[in-house]
């Protein structure tokens, strides 16, 4: 393959690999390889142009902003559910806190009123003396 | 740069998500549409009608595609409907395919922003509009062919030919005396980005 007919395909070069003859040529030709960079260049210029931003008119946040559609009754729950997992989380961890503190006292009561056979407060004895 | 915790928001239907998103991408969709329809009124309106289309359709995006991607799509397709309405699609789908020699030697480039802004205006709509929508906004050709209704053949076709003909144009270094003036105004003037 000649530079001339390798040229021709150099373009498709930043989309997809150089293979059979072409890629061959291509790897040992010094002419192709800078045509290719400069390829290269081109694309590398107009990926930023993305960012580069022509400016609205003033008012166009705003009107675009008032498009924005009010929640239906099921997205507002959603929203709402969504909002809460943090002090519902909060709930749960303290209530399971609370819950096996009590379920550990009730059992140490247990344990301790087996081993020794006498009331731990007055109003255990108040109970055992009805 | 839409997060994905907005995105999920904006899909619960969280109005002060869809505010975060509008604020964060309503330049670069105007930009897309005026680079489009080269109208800053027609513009508007095509930005406006893909932010209804996206609020609407967020919920369909899948994750793992670019957001701004699927945005750019949006953009596009309304850019392209108000074409059809405006009798005007042909000039950009439809583009007259007119291949250019290259020059025999290889030289430097002045790939600066003027440069390159000249030297896209200086392409035929149908090029260009191919240019900004693949090389610039990352829509893949069979995405392009979709929204122009034309076979992914034809748009790498016209792809080939306007990345050679930018390069010529950057390597001539003339494109200051191109006359007859862009299509589509204010190709890549603009502020740069905040992202
Ligand atoms: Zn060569």
């Amino acid at each position: 393959m000649r530079c001339r007919e390798a040229r021709q395909f150099l373009p498709s070069l930043m989309d997809e690999e150089a293979t059979g003859e072409l890629g061959e040529h291509v790897s040992g030709c010094r002419r192709c390889q800078a045509d290719l960079a400069v390829y290269g260049e081109v694309a590398s210029s107009l990926s930023v142009l993305e960012m580069v931003e022509v400016d609205p008119p003033a008012w166009f946040l705003q009107d675009t902003l008032s498009l924005i559609p009010s929640p239906t009754v099921s997205q507002r729950v959603r929203i709402a559910a969504a909002a809460r997992p943090v002090r519902y989380a909060a709930a749960s961890v303290g209530g399971a806190v609370v819950g096996a503190g009590a379920i550990g006292l009730w059992a140490w009561r247990r344990t301790r009123r087996a081993v020794s056979g006498s009331p731990q407060s007055s109003r255990d004895l108040a109970v055992q003396k009805a | 740069m839409v997060t994905p915790e907005v995105l999920a928001a904006c899909k619960r239907g969280d109005p002060r998500a869809f505010e975060e998103l509008v604020r964060s991408t309503h330049r670069r969709v105007y930009s897309l549409a005026v680079r489009l329809v080269g109208d800053q009124h027609d513009a508007q309106d095509v930005a406006q009608d893909a932010y209804l289309r996206i609020f609407r359709g967020l919920d369909g995006f899948r994750e793992e595609a670019r957001f701004e991607t699927w945005m750019y799509r949006i953009v596009t397709n309304s850019a392209m409907n108000l074409l059809r309405r405006r009798g005007r699609l042909v000039e950009v789908a439809l583009d007259e395919e007119l291949d250019t020699p290259a020059p025999d030697r290889p030289s430097e480039v002045a790939a600066d922003r003027d440069s390159l802004a000249r030297a896209l205006s200086a392409l035929s709509p149908g090029q260009r509009t191919v240019v900004w929508l693949k090389d610039v906004y990352g829509l893949s050709c069979r995405e392009i062919a979709d929204e122009f209704g034309i076979e992914e053949g034809a748009v790498k076709v016209r792809l080939h030919r306007a990345r050679k003909r930018l390069k010529e144009l950057l390597e001539e270094g003339a494109t200051d005396e191109v006359q007859g003036g862009p299509a589509v105004p204010a190709v890549a003037h603009g502020r740069g980005g905040d992202g």
